[in-house]
């Protein structure tokens, strides 16, 4: 039986000083992220032809990574501002994790634009800023777009996941003591739990996730844009924004699960707090997105036929039957079949199903980007170049090194910020001496 | 003085002549150069401001005029010279090359004697003691030269050197001339090669002549070719294609007959049986000498036995005799041994159908061309082995590549010392005993005599090139003849110069050109030569001569062929060209390597696939090749590409894919020593025919599968999966490369040019209709508007921002004029800096070319027959581009002339623009690519050099277009129309490129984009290129 003192304890545990297990976590995270980092010079003093871009596919796996990852970074936003809005009742458990991931998987994502370009050192240049040459950027272009919507999603989801946690430092700061005392004070910001400074942070809080919502949508359909708006068969499509947002969601939710899953098991306690119920939600979500994505597959396909265009149909046909057909199968089988047991409650309820199908759709998700980027350049209007991709080891290394920046990140977070949103936990629970729970506006909505 | 009471002042003195004097110390007297490496630099010479010295081309026996562009002293660029009446100003992709001759990084930098380098001086010393001691024993006829040929007074002082010593010189070229002479030598008596004119035809009949690429005269033909070839009078000229291959010339034909090996010449005996039957130009002995020479080849036994169809070469018959007619034939492909049968039969067929009194064929020009004689050279050969020559001088002769294993040549080096003077190092130097460094044509002087009435002069375009201690050719052997006081001509003359000079002045005695011979050099510089038409002399026919009744052979088994393209020579020139090897072979986009060319029948007879790896043999050897599924060949015979096989030193690009590639040993910077392809000396016997010509052909081959597949690099990808291309129709694993409905080169029949009406091939959007605004996007920032108008648009001299006045550059492409040939992909490499990035770069899409020449293979609509389509492809400056909108920092824009202009300093690289290109025409620059010393001196300073992560594409050279504007500013007028030529357009042999303002009404570009030819690639998707192609036109 949960109570105040329990959520105390059961999330600040997750804080205590690390062991070797956790020790032994971060090195792989940051042995992976020193392979990465090792490509990434040999990139930037080499050149970049130890990727396996080339003429006529100018965008590879790193684009893939930088749309994957924001689709990752799409949950969190989603879950702690959309489901806020919408009071759903298996947020709460949720949504710090989530919304940590999302913070640090803009922050992979963030990187990538910035690795595929040719001239990293000349990056800021994407940037508007005031200059004596008077060089401008070109607002036509949707790569700026992206840099806007990119950085904007970026700083917006950093200080709400902020904010959502200032009351929750202000937990670990009582508990605290010493120079932790005074950091957690700080991030803190002096909050003491007073009527008067919980009614403006309720306010605050509510006004924040009312600004991301919005960029829950926005992010995603631009970063769609960047293809959406060329000229390239099996990207210029107007299906593209809502068929991005549902893919954003569909593998954010996976993620969510394959994050949630292990910690839920690691960390003692924080099963009584993360039902069942809660991810079974999740699990729905997933389901309805990938019906969505599904969907979409599809009427791509049919749009392409009923066009007309030769163009469009030699893509579609390109893309199951051409050189790159495993690629488009896999993506499939993971995308549209690996979901479907899910209508079962039976698989749902059950955590070492939800957690590979997790994992199954975060691989499906990944070729689905592959599949968008690559096949369409590999085959579009000139027979004469068209190409097959060729992985080299540089992309492949500098993947593992976003997984590994990514988990680095994601393991310090566990030790140094509460993983579980522990003011909205209790909440949810009667308090103390009452019989009835609070029924008034709370943070996070009412249960039930 | 002590240290503390140093003054600033002394401080900067002594610290100043310390310095200096350091600085001197480590000075090499050799490593100086002259800021501008200049002979004589001019007096009002400004830096930035280009030479150009007209000059001589010696990459074939042709020796075309070219005009050498320098800057800084140093070539940049050859084109070709317009007073020149072989080329006209055009130049061919070997010509264009030749600079990678100068600058070749295998150049030998010093002396070699006995494999230990040594002084300049002590190589000569040694071979001059060798000459003389011979000589003083009397034992000149014991030295033999060989020398490439060819009639220039550096050609005739070896001459009477060699006279007069009595040593043995002999010519070494696989010139395909030698028949022709002596055939012509046989029936009328003239020894030499025909002048043939294409443009004085209505109907051509070919037997295999390459004359777009190799054969003869390319340039010249490509000019006459285009000529007759063209839609004029509601006409084309006919052409029609009897041999065993196709290469780029014969794909351009209306029809190709095949045929095996060897029947050639007897289809060629009996087409001249049918005509002399009916000939009335023939007396009686004449006609009857005729057909008793041709009595075992009648039409209809030729037929049966090549299983030709019989009707189609009485048809052959009626066209010969009814239209103004010419037949032509040899090259590699029918350099079978027979070829002077053929030769003869051709000669006849031109005398009986008149082509002499149309001016198709005229004698009198006696071109220099095939005299090398393999029968003496084996004679030769034959000697040495017995070791009857103490020494062997090789003038730039490459003889261990050109000779090969099969003729006695390599057992030369047990029993006689050999000298080779050469440009750079190859096959022979590695093993001669002495190599003597020369310079190269650019740095000496010389002169070229190619046929009469052309004296082209060769002058040095800059200094030597500093630490390469070289000497020229002409001045060995002026010191040669001072050292054996072969008279006063020698002794009188200083240098090779002096000596010139007074070859010269004979020639200008002969020609009667009065005055100065001051005046007359300084001209003859100036022009690149004295050029004057020759005297026809008429051919009368001597049938008795003839002999008995040619015999025809077969072939058998499988016949293997080697030949030359138009960017493969056979004497290896062209194979350790980086640029030649780099940029694909227009028939099979192969790049940086041999393969063997296979009828697909006969592939998959022999179970084989494209790019499986063969095991070739033959009685000389076995070697591993590529095969490569052809269409366009016979079915007994395989093809390969001549003239590669050479080993050359090519920087370390090599992948590097693999998980545990990091770590591999990073030897970028280096150069590496590889063997690029397959000399075709490695399979064909050393053989001759009657002539003396070296035979490229062998018989009876053996192919095997070696179960591997063969790392062939091809630039295409049309093979690839798609949605028209199944399986099924791929031939034995070639694929399918057709255009896929993309309507990308499109043709037009006479009868619907006729018409006037043409059909619309293309995408049924086309019909839309689309506007756009391209002539306002400053309006997007209005305050910036104001500030463009005032700083930018007012130096302009418009106060808004105003587009396409007074230019708007554009380009047209006629496809048929166009043949192929490629020479403007390397005048493109050569004038924008390209960088080559080899086979292992090539294969996974890297190659930077800005300009490509697409090849499709389609299916005839009539004919169900395959037909190759080849266009040239570069950027097409849309008016509504792709790349312009999408990228992020302005790197590339819409300038107001109406190019995509691209500032490689603004590019950041998201390749954003490459991805939404349509034609797919940028090149990203995956790495910086290394120019080896000294190609680095060729790279033009008006071109920035890209470095890695830029984004690089055709500008139409907007370079030029800069300088032109700059003058026409000066001048205080827009350019005329002409006055700026691209690249591509400026070499272009056939002329299919315009280029121009299409502001101008009355510019030719803008004609040509109302002729009823003209389409835009990729119409429907309404970029508004820039480029308007003009269909290829079908003889239907």
């Amino acid at each position: 039986m949960l109570s105040y003192a329990k959520i105390d304890e059961d999330i600040l545990k997750s804080m205590e000083p690390p062991k070797k297990g956790w020790f032994a976590c971060i090195s792989i995270a940051l042995l992976a992220l020193a392979m990465g980092v090792y490509a990434l010079y040999h990139q930037v003093t080499g050149g970049l032809e130890i990727s396996g871009i080339s003429h006529p596919i100018g965008w590879g796996v790193y684009i893939t990574n930088f749309v994957f990852w924001i689709g990752i970074g799409h949950a969190g936003t989603l879950i702690s501002a959309v489901l806020f809005l919408t009071r759903a009742p298996y947020r709460t458990s949720i949504y710090r994790a989530a919304e940590a991931m999302t913070v640090f998987a803009v922050m992979t994502a963030g990187l990538f634009p910035v690795i595929h370009v040719g001239r990293i050192w000349n990056a800021y240049w994407l940037v508007p800023y005031p200059n004596q040459r008077q060089l401008w950027v070109n607002f036509k272009s949707p790569l700026l777009w992206d840099v806007f919507a990119v950085s904007t999603y970026m700083s917006v989801s950093i200080a709400f996941f902020l904010v959502g946690l200032v009351p929750d430092f202000a937990v670990v700061r009582d508990r605290a003591k010493g120079l932790q005392k005074m950091l957690y004070g700080f991030l803190a910001l002096g909050f003491r739990g007073t009527n008067h400074q919980w009614v403006h942070y309720i306010r605050g809080y509510l006004l924040f996730a009312a600004l991301a919502t919005p960029l829950v949508f926005s992010v995603h359909s631009i970063v769609s844009w960047d293809f959406a708006m060329s000229s390239i068969p099996g990207w210029h499509t107007t299906i593209f924004a809502p068929y991005f947002v549902a893919g954003a969601i569909f593998s954010g939710c996976a993620m969510v699960l394959t994050i949630i899953i292990p910690m839920r098991k690691i960390f003692r306690g924080f099963d009584e707090i993360v039902t069942i119920e809660h991810l079974s939600a999740l699990a729905k979500l997933i389901l309805f997105t990938g019906i969505i994505v599904t969907y979409a597959y599809t009427i791509e396909f049919f749009i392409a036929f009923y066009s007309g265009s030769q163009y469009e149909r030699a893509l579609f046909w390109f893309r199951p039957f051409g050189e790159l057909k495993y690629f488009f199968w896999l993506m499939v089988l993971c995308n549209c079949v690996g979901p479907l047991p899910l209508w079962r409650k039976k698989i749902r309820t059950n955590l070492g199903a939800l957690f590979v199908i997790s994992i199954i759709v975060n691989i499906g998700m990944w070729l689905e980007r592959f599949n968008i980027v690559v096949t369409s350049l590999a085959h579009d209007f000139v027979p004469f170049v068209w190409s097959n991709y060729h992985f080299e080891w540089g992309e492949i290394w500098i993947t593992i090194g976003s997984f590994g920046w990514f988990f680095a990140w994601f393991f310090l977070f566990v030790k140094i910020m509460p993983s579980m949103a522990i003011t909205e936990l209790k909440e949810g629970l009667t308090p103390p001496m009452r019989k009835t729970k609070v029924v008034q506006l709370p943070i996070s909505g009412s249960y039930k | 003085m002590e240290q503390k009471n140093l003054k600033r002042r002394d401080f900067f003195k002594i610290a100043a002549t310390s310095g200096a004097a350091v600085a001197l110390a480590s000075c090499k007297p050799d490593a100086v150069e002259k800021i501008l490496p200049d002979i004589f630099p001019p007096d009002n010479y400004r830096i930035g401001n280009p030479l150009y010295f007209a000059s001589v081309c010696r990459e074939c026996p042709m020796q075309c005029g070219i005009v050498v562009k320098t800057r800084e002293a140093r070539a940049i660029k050859i084109e070709g010279n317009p007073h020149h009446p072989t080329n006209q100003g055009k130049l061919c992709a070997i010509g264009q090359s030749s600079l990678q001759t100068l600058y070749n990084p295998s150049r030998i930098k010093k002396a070699i004697i006995q494999g230990k380098e040594s002084s300049f001086s002590e190589a000569q010393n040694a071979l001059f003691t060798k000459i003389t001691d011979l000589v003083a024993q009397n034992k000149a006829d014991e030295i033999l030269i060989f020398h490439s040929g060819g009639d220039s007074t550096l050609q005739r002082m070896l001459t009477r050197i060699t006279d007069s010593i009595g040593a043995e010189a002999l010519a070494v070229n696989f010139s395909s001339a030698s028949s022709i002479k002596r055939a012509n030598n046989i029936l009328f008596d003239k020894n030499e090669v025909p002048d043939y004119n294409l443009d004085k035809v209505d109907f051509l009949l070919n037997f295999g002549a390459d004359f777009l690429e190799s054969w003869l005269n390319p340039l010249k033909h490509s000019r006459e070719f285009t000529e007759f070839r063209a839609y004029k009078k509601r006409k084309k000229g006919e052409y029609i294609h009897i041999a065993p291959h196709l290469s780029i010339t014969g794909v351009s034909a209306d029809e190709w007959i095949s045929c095996p090996v060897k029947a050639e010449t007897a289809i060629a005996l009996s087409l001249l049986q049918a005509v002399a039957k009916k000939s009335s130009l023939l007396t009686t002995s004449q006609k009857n000498y005729i057909l008793n020479y041709t009595k075992n080849f009648s039409i209809s036994s030729v037929a049966k036995n090549y299983g030709i169809d019989a009707k189609k070469l009485q048809q052959i018959v009626k066209k010969l005799q009814a239209k103004r007619s010419l037949v032509i034939g040899g090259g590699n492909v029918n350099a079978n041994g027979n070829q002077t049968n053929l030769q003869v039969a051709i000669g006849l067929l031109n005398y009986l159908i008149g082509a002499e009194k149309n001016g198709a064929l005229a004698f009198g020009a006696d071109y220099q061309l095939g005299d090398g004689n393999f029968r003496q050279i084996s004679t030769a050969l034959k000697k040495a082995k017995q070791g009857k020559y103490q020494l062997v001088l090789l003038v730039d002769i490459n003889a261990d590549y050109m000779l090969g294993n099969a003729s006695n040549w390599k057992q030369i080096y047990k029993k006689t010392s050999v000298v080779s003077l050469s440009l750079a190092h190859n096959e022979t130097t590695q093993n001669a005993d002495i190599v003597l460094p020369i310079t190269s044509s650019f740095e000496d002087w010389g002169d070229s005599f190619v046929r009469k009435g052309i004296y082209g002069l060769q002058q040095p375009v800059m200094a030597k090139l500093p630490n390469y201690d070289a000497k020229s050719t002409g001045d060995i052997f002026l010191e040669l003849g001072k050292k054996l006081s072969l008279g006063a001509e020698f002794t009188n003359s200083k240098t090779f110069l002096d000596y010139l000079k007074t070859s010269w002045k004979n020639i200008q005695s002969q020609l009667g050109v009065v005055g100065s011979f001051a005046s007359f050099w300084k001209k003859s510089l100036q022009k690149g030569g004295v050029f004057q038409n020759y005297q026809t002399t008429p051919a009368n026919l001597q049938a008795d001569r003839l002999g008995s009744p040619a015999r025809g052979s077969k072939t058998k088994g499988l016949s293997l062929v080697a030949l030359n393209s138009n960017i493969q020579n056979s004497t290896g020139n062209t194979g350790d060209k980086y640029w030649l090897l780099e940029i694909p072979h227009p028939m099979t986009q192969v790049v940086w390597d041999s393969w063997l060319e296979i009828h697909p029948k006969k592939a998959k007879e022999l179970g084989i696939t494209h790019a499986d790896e063969l095991a070739v043999s033959t009685k000389e050897g076995t070697v591993k090749l590529a095969a490569y599924i052809y269409d366009f060949i016979d079915e007994n015979t395989v093809a390969m590409p001549a003239g590669l096989g050479r080993t050359i030193n090519f920087p370390n690009y090599s992948s590097r894919q693999g998980i545990l590639a990091p770590f591999s040993k990073d030897d970028r910077k280096n150069l590496i020593s590889k063997k690029i392809g397959v000399s075709p000396f490695d399979l064909l016997p050393f053989g001759f025919d009657e002539a003396g010509e070296h035979n490229f052909f062998t018989e009876d081959i053996q192919i095997k599968k070696t179960g591997e597949k063969f790392f062939l690099v091809t630039t295409d990808g049309q093979y690839k999966d798609d949605l028209k291309a199944l399986a099924k129709n791929a031939p034995a694993g070639y694929g399918d490369r057709s255009q896929k409905d993309r309507h990308l080169i499109q043709s037009v029949g006479v009868k619907e040019l006729n018409s006037g009406k043409i059909k619309q091939e293309g995408h049924h959007l086309k019909q839309r209709h689309y506007t756009t605004n391209t002539q306002n996007v400053a309006d997007f920032y209005k305050e910036r508007k104001k500030n463009v108008q005032e700083n930018i648009f007012g130096i302009q001299g418009h106060k808004t921002p105003k587009y396409y006045d007074p230019y708007k550059f554009e380009m047209s492409i006629d496809l048929n004029k166009c043949t192929g040939c490629s020479a403007c992909v390397v005048a493109c490499y050569a004038e924008n800096n390209i960088a080559v990035v080899g086979k292992e770069r090539q294969a996974v899409g890297r190659e930077m070319s800005w300009l490509r020449i697409e090849r499709y293979i389609d299916k005839d609509k009539k004919t169900g027959k395959p037909k190759a389509l080849l266009a040239p492809q570069m950027c097409q400056q849309c008016g509504n581009a792709g790349c312009e909108a999408v990228c992020p920092v302005y790197a590339t824009y819409h300038n107001p002339d109406g190019l995509n202009a691209q500032i490689y300093n603004r590019c950041v690289g998201t390749r954003y623009c490459a991805n939404n290109c349509i034609y797919k025409q940028r090149r990203f620059n995956w790495r910086t690519y290394s120019f080896p010393s000294p190609l680095h001196l060729q790279l033009n300073p008006d071109v920035s050099v890209r470095d890695k992560g830029v984004m690089e594409k055709c500008t139409f050279c907007t370079q030029r277009i800069n300088f032109a504007k700059d003058k026409a500013k000066d001048e205080n007028r827009v350019v005329f129309d002409g006055e700026i030529k691209t690249a591509c357009q400026q070499t272009c042999p056939s002329d299919a490129i315009v280029f121009g303002n299409a502001v101008d009404k009355r510019s030719q570009v803008t004609r040509s984009k109302k002729d009823i030819r003209a389409y835009h690639q990729l119409e429907e998707l309404n970029f508004q290129p820039s480029i308007t192609y003009l269909r290829k036109v079908e003889q239907s």
